[in-house]
């Protein structure tokens, strides 16, 4: 064969046309025969990464709740007593596992950290053992001063300062805010900062009613338990194992025990919700992809008579539509990280919260949906390409 | 040079044997051009799909090169057809998606440089060159199986498979689209299904097809008689 026309310029094909197929080509080239899968993809990606970073939401809310729990325990008097009973007293004074008992009382705060409200426990003690709590908490002052000793002061986090919306100097408490969990009302002059979230008093509510009822005070109501380091857990089960009608014991496993079945049934909800979204969208992902692929009969038909091979347009047909899901699955990842970001802009970030985006459960969770439609749409297709041969389809009896 | 013999193609029609193609015996030397005529259900279709590869016989044996083709597998088998041969349907079968010139290049063996320069002399040479970059749907009938022809030369295949290729066609379009394939056909054989005897030009090998019975004639005497006969 002699060709006279070799004067064809580069110009003339512009564009990547080397490769007459491509991983991209038919669903960028039919925008409209992927818009629907697309779409639908990219919402329910959106949605289940919300709906998991909500949830996370609350786990953290409840970890935010319970970090000071990591360092200390609480041995309060049980119920219906003024005072800690003396045996479980004497029992702690005498526990060598323990490095500091500081007799104190406690109280919360009622935030709204994240999806999930939750109340925030602080101390009050004496100052010198508030800067030793402190100090096991990793806090510290970050404006203004700690409370003095025996007086309405307090010192908060300053995400609970957020939170609240509280200011330095403000008077806080359920006697000026009936809404308020903290009982009585205290004056804010320090902002604490620091992992541990909490707020720190000098003379609790409880302990002036006792002075102005003429009680004694030296006598511990409660104690703040640090054990020596290495020994949280054995002062812990030893704690646990105090008679419930001699003490009420807070320690981090309780909390846990207490909270573990609701946030069961939490996840197993959200499994279920991943589970019913992920199959009811892979299998109508599926039929429209069965008939988009249906009407490209003709096109694989010559194809395999021109001798490509059967491998080349299964692989052909599995990009396609696994591109298809990873580009929409990118998407929604995308989305619903912008909406988190707008979110924790606008409404969380002002509180003095935060919704985390970044975990890996978010991400496991939304990849089994472009997965499980792959492989739900590719089947079905290969399944029907097996059994077909150029002839039927160029001769169309099928 | 095609060979085959004894080649019978049967379908099962309920319990009754539909006899298409009745042992063939036939040669097709190199840079031949084979007409194939018969009425319709003659089974013209049937032999270029047998010749081709495309559908087993029932029975008989089909050797190109004299080598018979029982003895490639399935991958050699259709690397033979990607580089050898190339076929022209009565409906064009274009990619609907792809531009013209990628819809070319399907037909290349490979992908390079090469035949991206050589499919958009193919295009020249059709006179099609200025749709390079448009889709399939933008052109006509006739346009259309010029990509179409071109896609089938670009592996400069030694075997051009072409049945019914002017069906759709008017005659002049017909006759002009012939030319074309044959132009290329220098050295390239030629087997090709027609009912049109008009738009021949007496330089083929007529091969006629009756009854499942393959006859042969060389002469153009009777393509003339033949097209006496018809016209
Ligand atoms: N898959 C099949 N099943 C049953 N019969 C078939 C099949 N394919 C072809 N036939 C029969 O074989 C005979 C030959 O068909 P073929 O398509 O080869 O004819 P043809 O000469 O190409 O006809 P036309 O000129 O109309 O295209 C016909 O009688 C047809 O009905
Ligand atoms: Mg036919």
């Amino acid at each position: 064969m002699i060709y006279s026309y070799s004067s064809i310029t580069e110009r003339q094909t512009e564009g990547n046309i080397l490769k007459p197929f491509s991983a991209l080509k038919f669903f960028k080239e039919n925008k409209r025969k992927g818009l629907m899968t697309f779409i639908v993809l990219i919402l329910s990606i959106c949605a289940i990464s919300l709906i998991t970073v909500m949830i996370n939401s609350i786990h953290e809310s409840f970890d935010v709740y319970t970090q000071p729990l990591t360092k200390y325990s609480l041995v309060a008097g049980s119920t219906s007593d003024l005072y800690l009973n003396q045996s479980v007293v004497d029992k702690l004074k005498s526990d060598t596992d323990i490095e500091r008992l500081i007799p104190c009382d406690t109280d919360g705060i009622n935030t709204n950290f994240s999806i999930g409200g939750s109340a925030v426990v602080g101390t009050f003690a004496n100052v010198s053992n508030l800067k030793y709590l402190l100090g096991k908490f990793n806090d510290v002052v970050k404006e203004g001063r700690l409370p003095k000793n025996n007086t309405d002061e307090i010192a908060v986090h300053q995400r609970i300062m957020l939170n609240k919306n509280w200011k330095l100097e403000q008077i806080v408490g359920n006697k000026v805010d009936s809404k308020e969990f903290l009982s009585g009302s205290y004056k804010i002059v320090g902002v604490l900062d620091g992992p541990a979230i909490t707020f720190v008093g000098t003379q609790s509510n409880r302990e002036k009613q006792y002075i102005k009822n003429g009680l004694d005070i030296t006598k511990p109501i409660e104690y703040a338990v640090f054990a020596k380091p290495g020994k949280f857990d054995a002062v812990n089960k030893t704690l646990e194992s105090i008679n419930v009608n001699d003490a009420t014991v807070s320690d981090f496993n309780t909390i846990i025990t207490q909270s573990n079945d609701s946030f069961a049934s939490i996840n197993t909800t959200l499994i279920g919700v991943i589970l019913a979204v992920t199959i009811i969208l892979s299998i109508s992902i599926s039929s429209l992809m069965y008939l988009i692929y249906l009407q490209r009969s003709d096109e694989f038909g010559i194809l395999l008579a021109m001798g490509y091979r059967k491998s080349f347009i299964y692989r052909l047909i599995l990009k396609e539509i696994l591109f298809l899901n990873i580009i929409s699955w990118a998407i929604g990842f995308l989305l619903a990280y912008l909406l988190i970001y707008l979110l924790n802009y606008f409404v969380y970030n002002p509180q003095g919260s935060v919704l985390n985006f970044f975990s890996v459960n978010v991400f496991e969770n939304t990849l089994c949906i472009p997965i499980v439609a792959t492989i739900f749409s590719i089947l079905p297709i290969l399944s029907k390409m097996r059994k077909q041969d150029p002839i039927t389809i160029i001769e169309r009896r099928d | 040079m095609i060979e085959c013999k004894n080649l019978t193609l049967s379908y099962k029609d309920g319990n009754r044997e539909n006899l298409v193609l009745d042992n063939v015996d036939m040669q097709i030397n190199n840079n031949e051009t084979i007409v194939l005529l018969g009425p319709s259900g003659s089974g013209k279709s049937s032999l270029i799909y047998l010749l081709s590869g495309l559908k087993n016989p029932t029975f008989g044996q089909i050797m190109y090169d004299g080598v018979d083709i029982e003895k490639y597998n399935s991958k050699q088998f259709s690397d033979l057809r990607r580089k050898k041969f190339g076929y022209i349907f009565q409906q064009h079968f274009l990619v609907p998606y792809l531009k013209v010139i990628e819809n070319v290049l399907v037909g290349a063996p490979k992908m390079s440089n090469t035949y991206r320069v050589k499919a958009q002399q193919l295009l020249h040479e059709l006179g099609i060159d200025q749709y390079m970059n448009k889709r399939i749907f933008e052109l006509s009938g006739g346009e259309r199986q010029r990509v179409a022809i071109a896609r089938a030369l670009i592996s400069e295949p030694d075997i051009i498979f072409a049945d019914e290729p002017t069906a759709s066609l008017d005659h002049n379009t017909a006759v002009e689209i012939l030319k074309l394939i044959k132009k290329y056909k220098e050295s390239t054989t030629l087997i090709i299904a027609t009912h049109d005897t008009s738009i021949l030009d007496g330089n083929e090998s007529i091969v006629r097809i009756e009854h499942g019975k393959v006859i042969r004639d060389n002469n153009a005497e009777s393509l003339s008689t033949l097209k006496n006969q018809t016209s």
